[in-house]
């Protein structure tokens, strides 16, 4: 390894699948059915395992882009593209990094905004939040770890609550099948990317993985959980809504929560947002752990004086959002940045990595 | 590993170390309980020193003076065949008689001026019997608890762990009180970098005095600000026999009844030894039954705070209208009900925990039941939420190490202030801020959060439940000891009578 | 340094993080609204809530209403702030009612205030009321603690029993999708009691016609599985009996796509008898016999309910949905217009478990 970590940040590689899944379970699932039935109808869920496939095969570039690197994104960029332009794609990268934190900070405001609190002040939730988070980074990359972990964990009853919908289901909303063009399901596949987005943090704390080669399997394993997730909450929503109704239903999956009810408890929604801040604050604490090392590295500045400043980026970022608009523009400049840093910077990176490697293994 | 700070300053005692035995004898003979005379006998003299309130008259008598008074001895050794007492020790090192005279040695020289002499121990310490345990009182089991003196305890322990590999290294910490600190360990099962760490901290600590045992452990913990308990302690000696089994430290410190363990983790503070008593099942059921029963008392009346204040929605319609009609009474808005509640109880607990014992019981039932049912007539306090309080106030006690009750206690706080914050989405906040808190706490340098997080699957069998004898044939993963079976499980695998 | 930003930060966010409160007992929960029409631009509606008193006895519950005129629905609630000493809260809404009036000039859009606000809930129950709803809602029914409860429990445990499920979420569905009619059910004051007239069937989202209670059982048959239900069978023109359904299925089979569309229904129904005064069961055949004469009744009278709903346009039972769902090319148009002459094949299949404890 090009990087020297000590023992004592690096976590076992089974946690890979615990930072990869709870970074792609964000804000997303609580709203995406409505933007992939958009294109492809109720056949979206095709569209998810298509997803699914293709980020698989983008993982597995990702480790091998990183084995033969040797090290994490910024160690790869140097050495393909020599100091100044690989520390100036780093920074792109960190700033892309920078964005997912302030999307899934400021969509998740929102939420709590439109469904518990109205008067709530977007200043402060996002800046509580955001001292949260960077309280589990001073801990070392071992205490976020140690947050995803028990966040996946914590978050299981909101799977087995799905069960309650099913009982308005309408089987057969799914019949007929492949009524929309592979075109159609395609662009939908697009639209669901955001939702798997993430897993590019994998190339920010690979080095802090213990034997990263043995976490591969484990990478893959996450991916497929978050796949079956994503399509379970498609499913119960597809079968409980009709078409269009979910097209005027931004946030399906907390509409189907409200009809959750216990003896003790009626409106279940509440207690989901309440366990939804849970699996949020993971993704905010690895995209800002990773800013925050990313800055490190590239510029080795001191750890604790970027985090404060990097934080307070992403808080006037969050601040200065104030209205639905703007926050949907956002998520769409995102979701497109994204799709196409994974599917189209990351092969170019590994055929670059590939080819330069063969010359360079000629020449040496 | 966080390591204590040493002084630049000394204390003003040490600035002034006797040099002389003359200077030792003299800051000595200001107080009236230090004996020095000359004894006579068979035409010899020597002259004998201590103090009279250290050493048991009857055994200056018997074991020192009458042996004396039948020979006569010119040289110190021929004195050392004479006296009938074990490890008597010839010396002259000032530093070491005034460290034995002051704890209860008695010192003998030939004549006034002599710089060298004999010292016997006649310590006569006034020591409390061997007691059941008063605060982990356990109903099936062994009813031994610890005492006061080191040494009592050391036998405790040793009596049930008698082998040679229990090592126990002796520390003394303290400038005045000069406390005798000794931690345990078994030689060849306790991870040696636990062993050195603790040694260390102890070395490192720098205070006058150390009348208990928790002021090491608030002194050598990894983080002093943290509500959580990094050490447990334990006044039965049968658990830390089985402690020390796993591959833990234990530490004693003299004068203390409570004695210290180490490394440890959250899980641990929910195990009372009585689970070990019972069946596993039994044990499992329970040990959850107290999990179930502090998660309660922390977020129960924040809860509380919360559905009534901000999520009205979330109440069933049934349970409404007795809510409504508890409340509609009350001047004060839920939080405020519930911070005046909690502080009464408090208020009952410190008072019936000052009051002495005859008074004390009467209080405790008066102003339970009085003021309770009173405040509910006057319209101060609903019943919904007395019962809720009362119930949590019970549930936090269920933890059997006394230290994580009053943690418990505490933390309700930071969760009421959040629940009247923001809710629901409060109380949610708070937790992820202690867990944040959790997550960086160490004990002795392991994780805090083990076998939980870091996930050690083996580890877990003796954590959350308690499975079976025959399952647990590995110690502890966490604690990386040098030596992990505990027994040979290929020996165990049936249990059959012998057939004949 | 550490702790003075900390405190300060503690302050702050005392101060500046707080959101108003719902403190139960200061706020007014309005538990049931009711649409009344006055004229085409203005609607009525009526509020009804309950207040709690402890006393010794218990809770006591009153009732009270409150009702206003305007034109939007969230217009009233602004007018009835005016009325109320506490601050009205929509969270525990259960029942909404609306005027036949009313719901005959269409309801869709009052209920877009109600999907649209976060703190209401799904499981709305909804009902038109055959004459005004501030009568109803005003009325005193001591069957019952108060209007909304006594409302909840009577759609609650009615639907478990002869008439068919129906709540918002059901509506909005039905509403939404192509090929499918809601209803709901109608209800009517009588004296102190509320009963249930029967079901209130929808074009769109007009009121067009309603069934009967009695009829509320067949065509609960036809739309879901019935857990437990009680039928009527007349046997002779004097003699009747009583069957308990406590078990049905149905399925839909709808081939020719939209253009020729030939619906097949199929119900497997089972049940026991419940009543029969003047039978004699005992003979083997007298199960047969009564099995026979339920199936031929039960034929007729779907057969029936269906070519009525065909005549008159609508399709509460959703054959539409279900059509799209089993052809390929299914349009919305040519099913509208070729729906009210196909043909349709209902096929029974009954079967008489016990006859009680007598025979």
């Amino acid at each position: 390894m090009d990087i020297t970590i000590k023992d004592t940040e690096k976590v076992s590689p089974f946690f890979a699948f615990f930072l990869i899944h709870s970074v792609q379970i964000g804000v997303g699932i609580l709203g995406f059915q409505r933007v992939i039935v958009k294109n492809a109808g109720y056949d979206a869920w095709m569209s998810i395992i298509l997803a699914g496939i293709a980020n698989q095969v983008i993982l597995w570039l990702m480790y091998e882009l990183l084995k033969r690197g040797n090290g994490d994104l910024i160690s790869i960029h140097r050495k393909i593209f020599g100091k100044w332009i690989g520390g100036f794609l780093s920074t792109l990268f960190i700033l892309y990094v920078l964005l997912a934190a302030t999307v899934f900070l400021r969509s998740f405001t929102q939420v709590v905004q439109v469904w518990v609190f109205p008067q709530l002040s977007t200043w402060i939730f996002c800046a509580v939040l955001l001292l949260l988070a960077c309280y589990y980074i001073v801990g070392g990359f071992r205490t976020v770890a140690g947050l995803c972990f028990l966040s996946v964990i914590y978050s299981l009853p909101l799977l087995i609550v799905l069960y309650f919908p099913l009982h308005y289901a309408h089987f057969y909303n799914f019949f007929p099948l492949m009524t929309h063009s592979p075109m159609q399901i395609l662009q939908s596949a697009k639209a669901t990317t955001m939702e798997f987005l993430g897993v590019e943090l994998l190339l920010l704390f690979y080095p802090f993985l213990k034997e990263p080669d043995k976490s591969r399997r484990w990478g893959h394993y996450a991916l497929l959980y978050t796949t079956i997730f994503y399509i379970a909450f498609a499913i119960v929503a597809f079968v409980y809504f009709t078409e269009e109704q979910l097209k005027s239903t931004i946030w399906a999956t907390l509409s189907l929560w409200k009809i959750v009810e216990f003896p003790i408890v009626e409106r279940f929604e509440y207690i989901g947002i309440a366990i939804w801040v849970a699996v949020v604050v993971p993704n905010l604490c690895i995209c800002l752990w990773g800013a925050n090392y990313g800055m490190k590295r590239i510029f080795s500045f001191k750890r604790r004086r970027v985090l404060l400043i990097l934080a307070l980026i992403v808080f006037l970022s969050c601040s200065l959002l104030t209205s639905h608009p703007h926050i949907e523009k956002l998520n769409v400049v995102f979701s497109e940045i994204g799709f196409y840093f994974l599917y189209t910077y990351i092969p170019f990176l590994f055929l670059v990595q590939l080819i330069l490697y063969k010359v360079r293994g000629q020449q040496g | 590993m966080k390591q204590i700070k040493k002084k630049t300053k000394t204390l003003s005692i040490e600035k002034q170390p006797l040099n002389s035995l003359s200077d030792l004898f003299n800051t000595l003979s200001s107080s009236e309980d230090f004996s020095r005379f000359q004894f006579d006998s068979q035409g010899t003299s020597c002259w004998i020193s201590y103090l009279k309130t250290m050493v048991n008259p009857d055994f200056i008598h018997q074991s020192v003076l009458s042996p004396l008074s039948q020979h006569s001895f010119t040289l110190l050794q021929e004195m050392k065949g004479i006296l009938p007492i074990e490890n008597i020790i010839i010396t002259s090192n000032v530093q070491e008689i005034q460290d034995s005279l002051m704890t209860g040695y008695i010192f003998i020289q030939l004549y006034e001026q002599d710089s060298e002499g004999i010292l016997l121990s006649g310590v006569a310490n006034e020591t409390r019997q061997v007691s059941p345990p008063e605060v982990e009182f356990s109903v099936v089991g062994p009813k031994e608890s610890f005492v006061e003196t080191l040494d009592t305890n050391i036998n405790l322990i040793r009596k049930r762990l008698p082998i040679p590999q229990l090592t126990v290294k002796e520390i003394k910490v303290g400038k005045l009180s000069k406390t005798r600190v000794s931690i345990l360990y078994i030689d060849g099962i306790a991870d040696q970098e636990n062993i050195n760490t603790a040694i260390q901290r102890i070395q490192d600590i720098e205070y006058d005095q150390i009348p208990d045992s928790s002021f090491i452990t608030q002194m050598m913990a990894d983080n002093s600000n943290s509500p959580f308990p990094q050490v447990v302690d334990t006044e039965r000696p049968d658990r830390i026999a089985s402690i020390l089994a796993e591959g833990k430290l234990a530490i004693l410190v003299d004068g203390s009844p409570m004695v210290l363990t180490m490394p440890v983790t959250l899980v641990e503070f929910f195990s009372a030894f009585e689970d070990y008593f019972l069946p596993w099942h039994i044990a499992s059921i329970f040990r959850l039954i107290r999990l179930g029963a502090v998660t309660f008392s922390v977020t129960i009346t924040p809860l509380y705070v919360a559905v009534l204040t901000y999520h009205y929605q979330m109440i069933p319609t049934d349970l409404l209208a007795t809510l409504i009609s508890s409340r509609t009474d009350i001047p004060f808005p839920p939080i405020i009900e519930v911070v005046i509640l909690e502080l009464s109880i408090e208020l009952l607990r410190e008072a019936g925990a000052r009051l002495p014992t005859k008074i004390g019981q009467t209080i405790g039932i008066v102003g339970g039941i009085v003021i309770g049912t009173a405040s509910v007539e006057a319209g101060l306090t609903s019943n919904v939420l007395l019962i809720l309080v009362a119930l949590a106030a019970l549930a936090s006690f269920t933890t059997p190490i006394y230290q994580m009750g009053n943690t418990i206690r505490l933390i309700r706080f930071p969760f009421l202030f959040f629940a009247q914050l923001w809710g629901i989405i409060g109380v949610s906040t708070c937790f992820l801020f202690f867990l944040a808190h959790l997550l960086q706490l160490t004990s002795l340098g392991r994780p805090y959060l083990t076998p939980v997080y870091p996930l050690r699957l083996m580890d877990l069998k003796d954590a959350l439940f308690r499975l079976p004898f025959n399952w647990q044939g590995k110690r502890p993963v966490q604690l990386r000891t040098e030596d992990p079976e505990r027994f040979y499980s290929e020996k165990v695998t049936e249990k059959k009578d012998n057939e004949k | 340094m550490r702790k003075k930003g900390l405190s300060l930060l503690l302050c702050i966010i005392t101060l500046a993080a707080c959101v108003p409160p719902h403190i139960i007992e200061d706020i007014q929960m309005v538990e049931v609204i009711g649409y009344d029409y006055v004229n085409p631009h203005i609607v009525q509606v009526t509020a009804s809530a309950s207040t709690y008193q402890g006393s010794e006895a218990g809770t006591t519950v009153h009732n009270e209403t409150l009702t206003t005129q305007a034109h939007t629905s969230k217009d009233n609630r602004r007018a009835m702030q005016g009325l109320s000493p506490k601050p009205i809260q929509s969270g525990k809404i259960k029942t909404v009612l609306y005027e036949d009036k009313l719901a005959k000039r269409g309801i869709f859009s009052y209920m877009d205030s109600l999907n649209r606000d976060a703190t209401v809930g799904k499981l709305l129950y909804l009902a038109v009321t055959d004459g005004k709803t501030q009568n109803l809602l005003a009325g005193n029914y001591p069957i019952s603690t108060s209007v909304s409860k006594y409302l909840s429990d009577l759609f609650e445990q009615n639907m478990k029993g002869n008439f068919p499920e129906v709540n918002l979420h059901s509506f909005l569905y039905a509403y939404h999708a192509k090929g499918m009619d809601p209803f709901l059910p109608f209800i009517e004051q009588k004296g102190d009691k509320i009963q249930i007239k029967g079901l209130a069937l929808f074009k769109n989202d007009h009121y067009v016609d309603s069934l009967s209670f009695k009829d509320c059982f067949i065509f609960k048959i036809l739309n879901e599985k019935v857990k437990l239900g009680l039928y009527e069978l007349r046997v002779k023109p004097n003699q009747f009996l009583d069957i308990e359904a406590i078990g049905s299925k149905v399925a839909y089979h709808i081939t020719g796509g939209s253009t020729h569309p030939t619906i097949w229904i199929r119900i497997k129904l089972q049940g026991m008898v419940n009543e029969a005064p003047k039978f004699n069961l005992q003979s083997e055949d007298s199960y047969k016999r009564i099995e026979k004469k339920l199936t031929q009744d039960l034929e007729k009278k779907t057969q029936q309910m269906i070519k009525r709903f065909q005549r008159e346009g609508i399709d509460p039972l959703g054959l539409g949905d279900q059509a799209k769902s089993q052809n390929r090319h299914w349009n919305e148009q040519q099913w509208k217009d070729n729906y009210p002459h196909a043909e349709v094949h209902v096929n029974i299949d009954t079967q008489i478990k016990e006859t009680g404890i007598k025979e």
